[in-house]
């Protein structure tokens, strides 16, 4: 039974990961930078609870995992959902709106995971971490800062993997493709868009959010005890073509 | 409850793929060159059936198929474990050691592949396809006949899923570092070998069958129904470093 911290937790693929954990007899807690949104995506899952974190406030993700481990006793792993998207293309885009990109999906996961590692470490248990990295890490979409920050991820993966193996703390990545969740709606909506995409995944059909959850739950568990560093598309083939 | 043919099932990460599906309900039709390793393996297991064959024969590889869906009225997939593993140097390299490197890992994977694809697309079902690459398909290891039939075999696993998605049949394949059965063990018997591995090895230890086999176990089942064209690491981090 492992107490594991999502975040982006009010979110589709947060959400899904937090069903997936608690189904499973895991303590899923789903931290979300709306409060009430996290409160009310927990509500929904038996065994869950929920807490409000802003991962682009570092001194936020240290507060967030005091809570959990507060709360609950311990914590054993962290999953970085959390992500937004960028819109500017890089004739446009601004210092500010890249950060802001880059804080959120960059240093809201590695200080999210540092948090939860020292609190592992510190009680003498492994555990395990998994970001989130995307097909647009390795592949141009439209969205520069987006993808960029995704590919700093995939960096880290293989960074936090490397030093936290000592401590018994696998770190993986999940690189989901096109996902059925609020952040691609609009993307869903436009037919030359969602056409692309599509010609561009053989599987010729979008992800459902339980799938990507479906990754994340093998990675966490011990099915994947010799799997670290690894960056596992879960895309329907969008990144084999 | 899932029929799947598994190459090479007689022994190593093979057999150890057959258990656990065994375990999970599943019938692991074990395949092997050597008929009475074949036998041994299932009656270990205690499930499924055995099967003599020589993946380098196409027709073998359809005649096997052929014999699984007769015996147990269908097919859902495959692992193709079915490999070899020989040191030979670049400069020392003979024609006939890589053909037969080639034959083996390359063209043996191919036609295993696509005799249960075209059984699996006759009966008008879906599947999931297992491919054995090696972390040797991305870095140099010192085995040039060796790396290269993987890194050809991670081609394969891009291509085929491309071919066979869109109809139903998941294709991936697991990078394994280096791994505890008779297959390393040529490698492992010489110190300086094992230390160089470990010093690229963050989890610093060799992985054992079973944790392999779990990994290829989840791109068969279900929770991998969105994996497709993936090759998951199973090698504590080699390929990070």
């Amino acid at each position: 039974m492992a107490t594991i911290l999502v975040t982006g937790g009010g979110g589709g693929i947060g959400g899904a990961v937090g069903r997936l954990l608690a189904e499973r007899g895991d303590v899923p807690v789903l931290a979300d930078v709306d409060g009430e949104r996290a409160e009310r995506a927990a509500a929904a899952i038996e065994g869950a609870s929920a807490v409000r974190l802003d991962v682009a406030d570092t001194a936020d993700c240290a507060r967030a995992v005091g809570a959990v481990v507060e709360r609950h006793g311990r914590i054993d792993g962290v999953v970085c959902c959390a992500a937004i998207f960028g819109y500017d293309d890089t004739l446009s885009i601004t210092p500010e709106s890249l950060d802001r990109v880059l804080h959120v999906n960059l240093h809201g996961s590695l200080f999210v995971a540092q948090a939860a590692a020292r609190a592992m470490i510190a009680a003498g248990h492994g555990g395990s971490v998994v970001l989130f990295s995307t097909a647009a890490a390795q592949r141009v979409i439209g969205s520069p800062a987006y993808s960029i920050s995704k590919g700093a991820v995939e960096t880290l993966t293989r960074e936090l993997a490397v030093e936290w193996a000592p401590h018994g703390i696998r770190v993986n990545a999940v690189s989901p493709g096109v996902v059925d969740t609020p952040m691609s709606r609009e993307a869903q909506d436009t037919p030359a868009i969602i056409g692309a995409l599509m010609a561009h995944t053989p599987a010729k059909r979008i992800g459902r959010p339980e799938e990507i959850a479906a990754t994340v739950g093998f990675l966490l568990s011990d099915a994947a005890s010799f799997v670290t560093a690894a960056i596992v598309p879960t895309d329907g083939g969008f990144l084999a073509v | 409850m899932a029929t799947y043919l598994i190459t090479g099932g007689a022994g190593g990460i093979g057999r150890e793929v057959a258990r656990q599906l065994a375990a999970r309900g599943d019938i692991p039709v074990v395949a092997d060159l050597d008929l009475a390793r074949s036998e041994a393996a299932a009656a270990d297991i205690g499930a499924g059936s055995a099967l003599a064959l020589d993946v380098t024969d196409p027709d073998a590889c359809a005649a096997a198929v052929a014999i699984v869906v007769e015996r147990h009225g269908g097919i859902d997939g495959a692992v193709c474990c079915a490999g070899l593993f020989h040191y030979e140097s670049a400069d020392e390299m003979r024609p006939s050691h890589l053909d037969l490197m080639l034959r083996v890992n390359v063209q043996g994977t191919f036609f295993s592949a696509q005799a249960v694809a075209k059984a699996i697309l006759a009966a008008g079902g879906r599947g999931s396809i297992v491919l054995f690459s090696s972390g040797a398909a991305l870095r140099a290891v010192g085995a040039p006949a060796y790396s290269a039939s993987k890194g050809t075999v991670e081609a394969l696993v891009r291509e085929l899923s491309l071919a066979w998605s869109e109809r139903g049949i998941r294709v991936n394949g697991i990078a394994p570092g280096v791994i505890l059965t008779d297959m390393s063990l040529e490698a492992r018997s010489d110190p300086d070998t094992i230390d160089a591995f470990m010093r690229h090895t963050p989890l610093k230890r060799m992985g054992e069958p079973e944790e392999v086999a779990a990994a290829a176990v989840f791109l068969l089942s279900d929770a991998a129904s969105y994996v497709t064209g993936a090759v998951l690491p199973t090698d504590g981090g080699f390929l990070s470093v």
